[in-house]
């Protein structure tokens, strides 16, 4: 008797190879749940940000949350880490780049939807360069005046230069010692200075007040009979008038203690055991037009009987290159020129005893923005996107509706011819 | 295995906690410059702080001993009371009105005449700022602005300088014997005042 062929148990199932680390991490990149995740974020800080500006200025509330890679937002005692929007959008940028460019499916239904995804990608890049390459600041001019120097709103600098001398002027930028209040200290050297400097005592708004006439609370260092008063930060971050105490050494010599603060009118003068001379002064960082600025009129009209301004304009020359152009710039008629833009914005007709009214003067903004109009073009990019996607739904939508109409329409009349025949109820 | 969800949350605050931890070093290299500008102006050297330093108010003082400041008001630019009680009150201000205007609000609330232009002309002058200004010492019953009721024996001190669009004062009051004590206070306050560079934001 020949035994029956015992058949082979059954394969197990084929497991699928793991997918490798660069597939993961790349599906992990392009997923919803990243997205969602960024933008639940970003929707807790914009809520952060807004309400922090009850009590805090608009830069401050930007600085911290929108312009940072990371934050500590303060909860009662606790302090949260969080993630700024910075390193946040950086996220989105490689969420969408992964998942709505590379890897959603390409044919001519999608191409609207990549369009859109695209737009938001130049927008986010745009935010980017605008971060890092924009620079902004005004430039104040008095009538008959020429400029080419624009002063920063917010960034300040301690400079340091040697008189006599082409070389650089050295910059230390406030962000590397707003931490140096409450006592702290840190020491700053170069190659090319032969003294060290050490900053503290930093002060975000500050009096240089004369300690004959208020005086210093314990503590506070007194140079030349002035010390820095702290204040409480102003609402608006560009009337802030911040000032640091800078110590000066040389090796194995005597130590120099200077006050800066950023509205003094002359630098302090440093002289050096070899005889070299330095200046140190704190200013708002200042950056050169290519071109220069007249200011030939100031026009300025109030409605009658108010203080409110109703006109203001200047009449200036733009000098390039030996060309000179007159340019009227108004409210909302700026002068473009090479890459920088320049806006009325604003004028000072006020009366102190050290400022007659003859020093009424003019101040524009100066904007140089290498991604300006990358908006513009990224709307207008995602308004076509939009529309090719809405449209085509809307075809979509149309065909289909007259197809079912299409279809059903021989069993309605025959549903329609049934119950013709039908005896009455 | 938890979700790429959890695990972006995870690695996002581990790396923010461990980011926003990190703080500068004590000693740092300076390794930003900028080129001189062209149109960058020889600095003046060695200016004693005191002439390089402007003041939010404009003006700077030497406090006299004894002297309080006070919060500075719309019309009071700096603002001190002095005495056992604080009864004495000077205060630097910058107001409208001719000189004669003020002075002669000054002689009302002390109860006194007008004067005409050739009284005004003929009082004695003080410097303010450098600059002459019409003294006006007057002794009696003050009533000052918002005060509850006339106040006898009190003494009013006063400097009135008309200068452009506006009109420099300098008034101290308070009782008679206390202001006879701080006359001299209120000499080296007013020589004290110095204006300050100004600046603009």
């Amino acid at each position: 008797m020949s035994e029956l062929p015992v058949p082979p148990p059954p394969a197990a199932p084929k497991k699928a190879p793991r997918p490798s680390l660069a597939a993961r991490s790349f599906a992990f990149l392009a997923s919803f749940g990243v997205g969602v995740i960024v933008l639940s974020f970003l929707l807790l800080l914009t809520w952060l940000g807004t309400i922090s500006q009850v009590d805090t200025s608009l830069y401050d509330v930007q600085k911290k949350y929108f312009d940072s890679w990371f934050l500590l937002e303060e909860v009662g005692p606790l302090k949260i880490p969080l993630p700024g929007a910075f390193l946040l959008m950086s996220v989105l940028f490689v969420n969408i780049l992964c998942g709505g460019i590379i890897r959603i499916r390409k044919n001519w239904r999608t191409v609207g939807v990549v369009i859109s995804h695209f737009s938001i990608l130049f927008l986010l890049a745009a935010g980017a360069v605008s971060f890092f390459y924009k620079r902004e600041g005004n430039l104040k001019l008095h009538e008959g005046q020429t400029g080419s120097l624009f002063t920063s709103y917010h960034d300040r600098v301690v400079e340091i230069a040697e008189v006599g001398k082409d070389g650089p002027v050295l910059m230390i930028h406030e962000n590397e010692f707003s931490d140096l209040t409450s006592g702290k200290t840190r020491s700053f050297f170069a190659a090319a200075l032969p003294f060290e400097v050490t900053l503290s005592h930093y002060a975000k708004n500050s009096d240089a007040a004369a300690a004959a006439m208020r005086a210093p609370a314990p503590g506070t260092p007194v140079v030349d009979g002035f010390y820095l008063r702290p204040l409480d930060p102003a609402m608006s971050a560009e009337a802030n008038l911040a000032g640091v105490i800078a110590t000066l050494k040389e090796t194995g010599g005597a130590e120099k203690q200077a006050l800066l603060w950023e509205v003094a009118t002359a630098p302090v003068t440093h002289r050096t055991s070899d005889g070299r001379v330095f200046t140190l002064q704190f200013k708002r960082q200042s950056w050169e037009l290519p071109f220069t600025v007249t200011l030939s009129k100031f026009t300025h009209e109030k409605h009658p009987g108010t203080m409110r301004p109703k006109v203001f304009s200047s009449d200036v020359v733009k000098r390039d290159g030996g060309v000179n152009q007159p340019v009227k710039i108004e409210m909302n008629k700026p002068l473009r020129h090479q890459g920088y833009t320049l806006f009325q914005a604003s004028y000072n007709d006020k009366w102190t005893p050290a400022q007659p009214r003859s020093e009424m003067y003019s101040v524009f903004a100066v904007v140089k923005n290498p991604s300006d109009q990358w908006p513009v073009w990224a709307t207008i990019m995602a308004a076509v996107g939009m529309t090719l996607r809405f449209s085509m739904k809307l075809a979509e939508a149309i065909t289909r509706s007259s197809r079912n109409r299409a279809t059903s329409a021989p069993s309605d009349r025959a549903a329609t011819a049934a119950g013709s025949t039908s005896p009455a109820a | 295995m938890p979700s790429p969800s959890l695990t972006t949350t995870g690695l996002l605050a581990v790396a923010t906690s461990l980011l926003v931890s990190c703080s500068p070093p004590d000693r740092m290299e300076i390794k930003e410059s900028r080129p001189r500008h062209t149109t960058e102006k020889t600095p003046r050297l060695d200016v004693p702080l005191a002439d390089s330093l402007p003041s939010p108010e404009a003006y700077r003082w030497v406090l006299p001993a004894g002297w309080v400041e006070k919060p500075a008001t719309q019309f009071r630019q700096a603002n001190f009371a002095f005495g056992p009680a604080g009864e004495g009150e000077c205060y630097l201000s910058l107001t409208q009105g001719s000189e004669l205007e003020n002075i002669n609000r000054w002689n009302q609330q002390m109860a006194q005449p007008p004067l005409t232009e050739q009284e005004l002309a003929a009082l004695p002058r003080k410097e303010i700022f450098s600059r002459p200004a019409a003294f006006l010492d007057l002794t009696g019953v003050y009533s000052g602005m918002g005060a509850a009721a006339p106040q006898p024996d009190m003494r009013l001190l006063g400097l009135v300088r008309a200068e452009g669009d506006v009109t420099i004062t300098v008034k101290m009051t308070g009782p008679a014997t206390l202001i006879t004590a701080q006359t001299a206070a209120f000499d080296s306050f007013v020589a004290s005042l110095r204006l300050t560079p100004s600046y603009s934001q």
